[in-house]
């Protein structure tokens, strides 16, 4: 994708967005009673410069000159499942430990879980696996005797 | 003012501040060495080891991690050819190639020396404009506070981005996010969709996170395959008293300049270093040597950047505007410890603003003689393979959201935030905007809702003062002046 594709796309989602609190604001803010300088007020104000922006953006998508530019190389960084695999495992697993960590608790959960996450990052020395434990025993030492954190 | 200044030093030298500005720093110079983790990651993500700080020593400690932050990037610039931090870019051009002839260790203690003589001058200044700034600010009214906050968010959307419409954009998003929870004048729930975690608001910190660590751990796990890097062996040389003297001269007024551009808000030391190597090979008699691994392009680079650190805190301290990323995480940093940047900081916590300007200074001495004896020790760290590397630092990441309120929920709304950031970034759209308007959101919003109640609704109100219609223009320029520049581009071809 070109980024003046992505400009127009994102322009696009933006511009709904903005279109979609203008319409939502009535329904999730009650009106305190002053007309214009009520909790209303501003969420709309940005809705409106939030609509105008889009369309610039979208607007500029079209106009030769930013093609002259270079803005429409095509980005280096291309968004394809096959490259996106490994972060979209990572997030993935990064949203179980917040299932996972308040049951089973903060060491057991992190070393479960950022085992598995090395290991999709090819992580294959052993070793390397120790370090990580030593350090998820450090970091809750640290947190929870010296800085008086609490942790699950 | 003196007496000010002596309760400042001494409210610094206690045992506590001393050591976690050294904490503070060693951990800084390995963040700042760390390829491609940058100082704003760093502060962001230690963040939450200041909570239970008192306010004076977590704000320090966030300082010694800043400046060592901004130092250590120098290193991986050095050694491997890829600046630790997008604030050393410039010390490649000479620092790489000095390091290739086999002068690592001059090129570093080079570095060093200009980076703590940069951070001195910008400290020095701090402590003498920054009071002086934040006495004029106690004149301004609500019009005042929203054209100036406006002109902040204006000017870092123009900087940040080629296309200002992009970070304009990202800035009504994070306002968006400020938007969220209860309304700051007559506490109505706003935008929470039922959610009774949403009626409480985002918070900052565990925004914050996601945005500047989570995306960026997310962009080093897909080009985990594609680390390829050349490392130059490091050589233990001095670097001698006539050379720095030789170069006196570039690495003042690189911390000179550095200082100037740290003060303007939107801008950074990324900015300041390639200001001030042009400068300095622009000034120099044999500008040909520049980017052939000359110490002159090191000093100035490396000056430059570190001049930021004290000015950046000029309008973090009295107007309550960060100058940067790493100042709106500071700001964060400070409004966890129940402070409010901004003019009545001064008036209400005098000796603690002292001990923090004054602590900056020393802080840079400490970062002398860190950096100095320990050098070997920091080389080490560029060997640290990323793989292991981001286990532990998204553990770090969840950690310090988390610890924020000890909720789960806190975790996830990093998770949410370090998504988008990681697309916007894809989509170059910058996030420091973003960051910014949620920082700021809530005193755009209270100011000029003020403003009008003030002017029976009339717009004119902001237009009409002085300062505040000063800062409307500004705002106007920043916007203005880069597509003119493009214009007058076009047409000079």
């Amino acid at each position: 994708m070109s980024l003046l594709l992505i400009n127009r796309l994102s322009g696009f989602l933006f511009l709904l967005l903005g279109v979609f609190v203008w319409i939502v604001t009535p329904s999730q803010i009650a009106d305190a009673g002053l007309s214009y300088m009520g909790p209303r007020f501003f969420p709309q104000f940005l809705s409106i410069f939030l609509m105008i922006l889009s369309i610039v953006l979208i607007a500029g998508s079209f106009s030769k000159k930013q093609k002259s530019q270079g803005e429409d190389q095509e980005l280096q960084k291309e968004f394809t499942i096959s490259s996106e695999i490994k972060v979209i495992l990572s997030f993935l697993l990064i949203i179980i430990y917040t299932y996972i960590m308040e049951p089973i608790g903060f060491v057991l959960s992190t070393i479960v879980i950022m085992g598995l996450l090395m290991f999709l990052l090819n992580v294959r020395k052993w070793y390397y696996y120790v370090i990580f434990i030593a350090v998820t025993l450090v970091i809750y030492y640290a947190f929870v005797h010296l800085l008086y954190v609490e942790l699950p | 003012m003196l007496e000010n200044i002596l309760l400042g030093l001494v409210g610094t030298f206690t045992w506590n501040n001393i050591l976690f500005i050294n904490v503070g720093m060693a951990l800084g110079i390995i963040f700042g060495a760390l390829p491609g983790l940058t100082a704003t990651m760093g502060v962001a993500l230690l963040l939450p080891m200041t909570f239970g700080m008192d306010a004076a020593t977590g704000i320090l400690m966030l300082l010694g991690i800043y400046c060592g932050g901004t130092y250590g990037g120098s290193i991986t610039a050095i050694l491997i050819n890829t600046p630790g931090t997008p604030a050393s870019a410039a010390t490649v051009l000479d620092g790489y190639t000095m390091a290739k002839q086999g002068h690592a260790g001059k090129a570093l203690r080079m570095a060093l020396v200009a980076s703590t003589i940069g951070g001195i001058v910008s400290a020095l200044i701090l402590l003498l404009v920054a009071p002086q700034l934040a006495k004029m600010a106690l004149k301004f009214g609500p019009p005042e506070y929203f054209a100036l906050a406006i002109f902040g968010l204006t000017i870092i959307s123009a900087v940040s981005s080629k296309n200002i419409a992009k970070g304009l954009i990202m800035g009504v998003i994070g306002m968006y996010v400020s938007v969220i929870g209860l309304d700051p004048m007559d506490a109505t729930a706003r935008l929470t969709f039922g959610s009774s975690y949403l009626a409480a608001g985002i918070n900052l910190i565990p925004a914050l996170i996601g945005l500047f660590a989570i995306s960026e751990i997310m962009t080093k796990i897909r080009g985990i395959n594609q680390t390829v890097e050349v490392r130059n062996e490091f050589s233990n040389e001095k670097v001698t008293l006539k050379e720095v003297r030789a170069h006196l001269k570039t690495i003042l007024k690189s911390s000179f300049i550095g200082t100037f551009i740290g003060a303007v808000p939107g801008t950074g030391a990324a900015i300041a270093s390639f200001l001030s190597y042009n400068e300095a090979k622009r000034s120099s008699k044999t500008p040909e040597k520049f980017g052939t691994g000359h110490l002159d392009g090191i000093a100035a680079s490396e000056a430059g950047n570190n001049g930021v650190t004290g000015a950046t805190l000029i309008p973090l301290l009295t107007l309550g505007i960060p100058g940067d990323a790493i100042t709106a995480v500071m700001l964060g940093a400070l409004m966890m410890q129940g402070l409010t940047p901004g003019p009545n900081l001064f008036q209400e916590h005098g000796p603690m603003v002292y001990t923090v300007m004054v602590g900056l200074l020393v802080v840079n001495i400490f970062m002398y003689l860190q950096a100095h004896y320990f050098i070997k020790l920091f080389v080490n760290v560029t060997k640290i393979p990323v793989n292991l590397l981001i286990p532990i630092l998204v553990t770090l990441c969840v950690v310090g959201a988390y610890a924020v309120n000890n909720t789960i929920f806190d975790v996830r709304v990093m998770l949410v935030f370090g998504l988008m950031g990681y697309i916007f970034v894809k989509w170059s759209f910058p996030v420091t905007p973003m960051l910014l308007a949620i920082i700021l959101g809530p005193m755009v919003e209270t100011s000029l809702r003020q403003s009008l109640i003030i002017s029976e609704g009339s717009y004119a109100i902001l237009f009409t003062r002085p300062i505040s219609l000063a800062f409307i223009i500004f705002a106007f320029v920043s916007i203005f002046a880069p597509i003119i520049k493009n214009k007058l581009i076009t047409k000079a071809r």
